[in-house]
């Protein structure tokens, strides 16, 4: 018999951090997108980027190429902060809209539609967990649905759209469309296209579209507007596109304005500026600065959010120069300094620190207090910087957000005036606390999010640059007539000099108007922007204005009750924000019936335990496995988990099973559910080559990796540098990268170290050899 | 002087010579023709002999001679599984033994499996008659079939190892009898002969049989019910509720098919309707108009067949939900078959009550000895037992929703306390056998399933293994490591430590760890490591024995040098070890093995032994000693033996 590593990969509600795709079908009797089983045979994405707020529509058209009449799960996880704004499934000539329903409601109804023994499907964002205390919301953008049924060798059309705001960072923008799984093997859609629009009141310059896959041409362009397209034919999705731009320093804020005539509403508003500074304040940047890291390693941060982490730490301490000052503090339930104190950022004492980080091991929870507590005690020069990488789970200390937040507020403005130190935080991982990171970057510095699978270079260079930066004290915005104005929100919160600073609101009449953006530091005013506009009587041109401020104004509503607790009269006007302009909230869920199916159910990898959660009605699961054994569950209350476990004969392969699940409610309903699981008894097989042997000081060395189907990702570390990552070429056929040898490197024998690592996180090395010759 | 013949006889000298000639060719050529027709005939024969052997199945049948082990047994529960009437008596098969039960419903005689029986689960039961004597067949999982005539045990025996699990049997009126078996198809054996029942059958997943050989219904694990009928076969799938059979019951003209979706009745073999909607029918009986359905989860249904829309009745609910496994008519009566009793029905009276048997389980997954002489027995997918070993009569059980699918038991040095790892937190008791505290993820593990675990030098210090990485359990505090500080694979399933230095074995290798940092790993890339997944591990004679799944042992000497044993096993070292069955005592070092037994290495010597009879199973999964005992679980019960035995 046979324990071993079993993997079930589940399209469920509960489980999304493996989902990491820009819109498959996984067969429910698969653990993979199977294109030989559903083909994506039409896929096309549109990208409208509006001042800075991009719309993305995607419609994929999958081909069932089987006589079966399939189901499957379609899982989507969404880039940044984005959110779904519509989705809908076609069945055959028919077009299924999901709806937003309040999330009691949704459940009743689904509940209802499946006494009816029909196959009803809850699409909700995975806002609220049960690990943040007493239920307060976070943001996580993973999307699932069940699909069905799948015609035989028929077609299933799915639409999704969704809106995404694309911050202005030092003068730089840039958007990704993650397509490129991490979980998965490449998709090929046998038809491909894209196209991309990007318009902006500001002028825009040196557009640069990094995918090499898609070779995208641009086919128009002018100061305020770019077109490019790309359509292929069986186009392999293994790589995202992207694409960067600049926009001019340009010191007039720009005014957009919505306004449906006919509808009774108000008129929507976005006032936008780059923020100006003077040139000593520039010089000012490069001045020697002190840089404390907080580094998070509890429980929590397990996995790609560590792995992240650690590349955010290499970045920044390796864009520090000697002159400069730091010290890195590991955080769990305690804290543990790299140095005593802090010390110059030497390329030795960098590369220590990093040693000593990377040799800390994980241990219980997030003290976020305590990690401040300690941090403002050493940063507490002037022009210091606490650096905050976390996903931000309170777990020890003050666990509320809110009442941390207090503390922290305290505490941070308890320290003299000049002395208060800039806090920037990395929220690190698709179910990191963005309010409170929000929250927190608040202080004189700023936040970016990262998610576990979305490109982290763009964002990471952008946080690193700006260490350093001098952040405004405050920035305002006056509209004048004031009268005509009302429930105006900041976008963003960033501060930096360089960074586009946006507002959106509601106008009551048509006509005239100013706006004037004022920069503040150390209380005095720095600059005074301002403009002249004319906001419309009836003008639909910036259709993604009434959806982004009520998104403004919703997340506003939920900040007001982090701090004040909840009140039927905001939750009422969440409800109806979000199902009238069609964002899932906490509050809110997506239904779309009678053609989805919702099972929640939850498998963890285990050995070899088989756990699923089911609907609160279940009272009898069984498993039938495919070697003939019949195990019935075992129910954990305290987990609300059902639970066996089950030894495989030795002679079965490596590779993908299924087990049957008999479920049976209280009611006598019976469901059969197939779910696949997978053996891995062998870590992927990895076999790197250098395209040279020997390589001179700053010279660029070529990598190629052949690794196993199952490899989610391949890194290649040089000492001295930061590891690169090995991906996937469509030429090559294989995985290659690029290694720069350090300047800085003896002459001398050294080792590049590959790791690949599989979905089980079983992990592969080796070593290649490489001489440096003077 | 010579006669002279007459003129017309006189022939010439020439034609005599040609006479001659002629008279040799024709004997040549009669000969020749006789030679043919003999070679012919020999090829014609031998052809025939061929085609015959062709369709028989390469077998022994042998009297079962069981040599005496010596071993003593730990009883486990009956878990009857099927029965049948033989010679006027009830027989039934369990998990671990064949039980002769009397009239009074006691057990008269009980064939223990490893002790009196081959070392395989008993599958199935069938009465052969149309014979001399009539003859009891038991099918097995892994041994062949087993033939009692009332006197002794006879075993059918095939050459081929994958015709050796049998799934159902069925007695026909001729004489032979039907072998069902779980892939290699369908068989059929008077005990002379063992031959193909039909190429239609030849790779058909049998899971029940039932009808006569006129009518003969054969239920598959995947592709619903076949019925062979006037040499044709007719398949079913689309009208069963599930392609899947579990069992089939016929009556006169009805026959019915139990799924675990439900019941299909036929009438006439035609198609009629589904019955018994959303029970899992693992066992099917017919008395009179009723059908009784034996579920896994719901207790027993009884519906009456002849309503048109017959709605299952819930069967003596104040039986609860015990499963019915199996039914057997027993002449005016049916019997219903669990795993622990048999009732008789309709009137549900418990006509044989099993003994509860000194286990809780049969399926050991960790022992352990304490100081105090008690056996501690971790079960795969139940809770743990505490036994006396000097009071056979007391046992200790506990199981919870977190005490349960124990993985290791571990004392810790000072005897103060024992862990229990499991696959939901790590339970950690005092040494008097009580329950203080369970670790888990919410503690501060790395995750909650514990493979192994290692007490540390110092007080309330542990070593966590974890499918997640590695826990550091240090008077309160826990730490954790896995692949980003250099682990060699997260998923650990075992631990060793000698002078200080800790070895966690892995999916993905081992790795060699000082104060809490990964010094060095072995994998098959940069080592004479045959195989990755280290499973088990233990240090004997001041070496580090690692067990493998896949590639029997090595051997990690004191200098750092690796070994592998070639001649382990009877597979040249391509054995699977099981998850920490391994143990080392001052005279041998044991390695429990998934299908081989149990293999020892004698202090001082390079040849493994291989134990195998006397095993209730040849899957050893877990070891203990103590007191010059060694202890052995196996996935079908317990023994007790000498260690290192002087039979060996």
């Amino acid at each position: 018999m046979k324990r071993l590593t079993i993997l079930l990969f589940l399209a469920q509600i509960f489980a999304c951090a493996l989902c990491a795709d820009s819109g498959v079908i996984i067969p429910t009797d698969k653990q993979t997108p199977d294109p030989s089983i559903l083909a994506l045979s039409e896929m096309s994405v549109d990208i409208v980027v509006d001042d800075g707020h991009a719309t993305v529509s995607v419609r994929q058209v999958f081909r069932n190429k089987t006589d079966h009449v399939l189901e499957g799960a379609y899982s989507l996880v969404l880039p940044g902060d984005a959110a779904i704004s519509d989705f809908a499934v076609w069945d055959g000539v028919v077009r299924i809209p999901g709806v937003i329903l309040e999330r009691r409601r949704a459940g009743q109804i689904y509940d209802e539609i499946r006494n009816q023994a029909i196959d009803p499907g809850l699409l909700q964002s995975d806002e609220v967990t049960q690990s943040n205390a007493e239920g307060e919301a976070k943001h996580s953008a993973a999307f699932t649905a069940k699909i069905a049924p799948i015609p035989l060798q028929g077609y299933k059309r799915i639409e999704v759209q969704y809106r995404q705001t694309i911050p202005v960072e030092q003068l730089a923008s840039s958007f990704v469309l993650p397509l490129k799984p991490t979980t998965y093997a490449p998709e090929t859609a046998e038809s491909f296209s894209v196209t991309i629009h990007v318009r902006d009141p500001q002028t825009l310059s040196d557009f640069k579209i990094d995918s090499k896959t898609y070779p995208l041409k641009i086919t128009r362009q002018s100061a305020h507007d770019i077109e490019a397209s790309f359509a292929g034919t069986n186009v392999r999705l293994g790589e995202d596109i992207s694409f960067d731009y600049r926009l001019r320093n340009e010191t007039k804020p720009a005014v957009q304005a919505y306004r449906d005539a006919t509808s009774g509403d108000p008129g929507y508003f976005e006032t936008s500026a780059i923020l100006q500074d003077s040139k000593q304040a520039e010089a000012d940047a490069h001045a020697p600065k002190t840089v404390v890291v907080l580094f998070d390693t509890s429980l929590s941060m397990q996995w790609e959010k560590l792995e992240r982490s650690f590349q955010s730490l290499e970045a920044m301490l390796r864009g520090l120069h000697p002159a400069d000052k730091f010290n890195v503090l590991v955080f769990n339930s305690d804290v543990s300094a790299a140095n005593a104190g802090v010390i110059a950022a030497t390329p030795d004492a960098v590369a220590k620190a990093l040693d000593f980080v990377r040799a800390s091991p994980l241990r219980g929870g997030t003290n976020l207090q305590r990690a401040y507590t300690e941090a403002f005690a050493e940063a507490s020069a002037p022009g210091s910087y606490i650096a905050l990488l976390s996903d931000g789970e309170l777990t020890e200390g003050a666990i509320l957000p809110a009442r941390f937040g207090e503390w922290f507020d305290a505490a941070w403005n308890k320290l003299p005036v000049g002395n208060r130190p800039h806090i920037y935080v990395m929220a690190i991982g698709d179910d990191a606390n963005v309010r409170l990171c929000k929250r927190l970057a608040s202080h004189a510095g700023m936040m970016e999010e990262v998610r576990s699978t979305e490109p982290v270079e763009f964002k990471l260079k952008a946080f690193v640059a700006s260490i350093g930066l001098k952040p405004f004290d405050g920035v305002d915005l006056t509209m004048t007539p004031p009268n005509n104005f009302d429930l105006v929100y900041r976008l963003g919160q960033n501060n930096f000099p360089g960074t586009k600073a946006a507002w959106v609101g509601e106008y009551k009449r048509p006509g005239a108007g100013s706006a004037s953006v004022e920069t503040i530091r150390n209380g005095q005013q720095q600059a005074n922007q301002s403009t002249s506009f004319t906001l419309p009587v009836n003008d639909l041109g910036h259709e993604y204005l009434p959806a982004t401020w009520a998104r403004a104004r919703v997340d506003a509503l939920l900040e007001k009750m982090d701090r004040e607790g909840e009140d039927a009269a905001s939750i009422a006007e969440i409800i109806r924000l979000s199902r009238k302009y069609k964002f899932v909230t906490p509050y809110t869920s997506f239904l779309a019936a009678p053609r989805a199916l919702l099972r929640p159910r939850l498998i963890r990898p285990g050995d070899p335990v088989l756990r699923v959660r089911t609907d609160a009605s279940i009272v009898s699961v069984i498993a039938l496995f495919p070697f003939g054994l019949t195990q019935p569950l075992r129910y954990l209350k305290a987990e609300d988990i059902w639970q066996t476990r089950f030894l495989a004969p030795t002679d079965l392969p490596d590779g993908a099973h299924v087990v049957r699940l008999i479920l049976r409610d209280r009611d006598g309903h019976v469901y059969r559910e197939k779910k696949s699981f997978v053996i891995q008894s062998h870590p992927p097989v990895v076999r790197a080559r250098l395209d040279k042997p020997r390589a001179r000081p700053g010279e660029r060395i070529s990598l190629e990796v052949r690794a196993s189907q199952s490899t989610r990702t391949i890194t290649a570390w040089l000492y001295g540098e930061e590891p690169v990552a090995i991906r996937w070429s469509p030429s090559d056929h294989t995985n290659t990268g690029t290694l720069v040898v350090p300047t800085t490197l003896p002459a001398g024998r050294y080792s590049i170290h590959v790791t690949a690592e599989d979905m089980a996180h079983n992990v592969s090395h080796q070593e290649v050899p490489l001489e440096v010759v003077p | 002087m010579q006669p002279r013949l007459p003129s017309c006889f006189r022939i010439s000298k020439r034609w005599a010579r040609y006479g001659a000639i002629l008279l040799a060719g024709g004997l040549a050529i009669a000969f020749w023709i006789a030679f043919i027709w003999v070679r012919a005939s020999h090829v014609l024969h031998d052809s025939a002999k061929q085609a015959q052997t062709a369709s028989q199945i390469p077998f022994t049948l042998a009297p079962l001679r069981m040599p005496a082990s010596g071993f003593e047994y730990f009883t486990t529960p009956a878990n009857y599984h099927s029965a049948a009437i033989f010679n006027g008596r009830l027989f039934v098969t369990g998990s671990s033994a064949l039980f002769e039960i009397d009239k009074t419903g006691r057990p008269q005689n009980i064939w223990r499996v490893g002790q009196d029986l081959p070392a395989a689960p008993l599958t199935a039961i069938a009465v052969r008659t149309g014979i001399g004597v009539p003859e009891l067949w038991i099918g097995t999982s892994g041994a062949g079939v087993l033939i009692y005539d009332g006197q002794s045990f006879r075993r059918l025996l095939p050459r081929a190892t994958n015709l050796r699990s049998v799934t159902a049997l069925l007695a026909l009126a001729d004489g032979r009898v039907l072998i069902g078996m779980p892939e290699a198809g369908l068989y059929v054996s008077d005990s002379k002969r063992l031959e193909l029942f039909h190429a239609e059958f030849a790779k058909a997943e049998v899971t029940a049989l039932a009808g006569s050989e006129d009518a003969l219904w054969v239920g598959t694990r995947t592709h619903g019910v076949a019925l062979w009928q006037g040499g044709e076969v007719t398949r079913f799938a689309n009208e069963l509720p599930d392609p899947q059979v579990l069992s089939i019951a016929t009556n006169g003209e009805s026959t019915y098919i139990g799924t675990p979706l439900g019941v299909a009745e036929f009438t006439h073999r035609q198609f009629r309707r589904r019955i018994a909607d959303g029970f899992f029918a693992q066992a099917l009986g017919v008395r009179g108009e009723t059908l009784y359905v034996g579920t896994l989860d719901e207790g027993m249904a009884a519906v009456n067949a002849r309503e048109e829309r017959p709605r299952p009745e819930t069967h003596a609910p104040e039986s609860g939900t015990e499963p019915t496994v199996s039914f057997v008519n027993a002449g005016d009566g049916l019997l219903a078959v669990s795993p622990d009793s048999i009732r008789q029905l309709p009137g549900d009276e418990t006509v044989v009550r099993a003994n509860a048997g000194r286990l809780t389980a049969g399926h050991i997954a960790a022992l352990h000895v304490d100081d105090l002489g008690q056996l501690w027995v971790g079960y795969f997918d139940r809770g743990l037992d505490i036994l006396p070993l000097r009071d056979p009569t007391t046992k200790r059980h506990f199981e919870d929703d977190r005490l349960f699918c124990v993985n290791r038991i571990k004392e810790s040095d000072d005897r103060r306390s024992v862990a229990v790892a499991t696959a939901n937190g790590l339970a950690m008791f005092d040494a008097g056998g009580h329950l203080r505290q369970v670790l888990d993820r919410t503690s501060g593990l790395i995750a909650s399933n514990v493979t192994d675990v290692l007490f540390g030098d110092k007080p309330d210090s542990l070593v966590v293994a974890t499918p997640a990485g590695l826990s550091f359990v240090d008077q309160g505090h826990v730490t954790s490591l896995y692949a980003f500080e250099g682990l060699v694979n997260n998923h650990v399933y075992t631990l060793a430590k000698r002078n200080g230095e800790l070895f966690a074995g892995t999916l993905g290798g081992f790795s060699l760890l000082k104060n809490g940092l990964v010094e060095a790993s072995y994998t098959t890339a940069n080592s004479t490591l045959r195989q990755n997944w280290i499973t088990a591990s233990a240090e004997f004679g001041g070496d580090l024995y690692f067990g493998t799944y896949g590639s029997g042992v090595v051997r990690l000497a004191a200098q750092g040098r690796l070994t592998r044993f070639r001649e382990f096993g009877p597979r040249q070292g391509r054995l699977e070890v099981n998850p920490n069955a391994m143990l080392a005592t001052a005279e041998a070092l044991y390695v429990g093995t998934a299908g081989n037994g149990l293999a020892m290495l004698r202090n001082g010597s390079e040849r493994w032994v291989f134990v195998t009879e006397g095993l209730p199973s040849l899957n050893v999964t877990a070891l203990a000693a103590k007191d010059g005992s060694l202890y052995v679980g196996t996935d079908n019960g317990l023994v007790r033996m000498a260690d290192a035995g002087s039979r060996f």
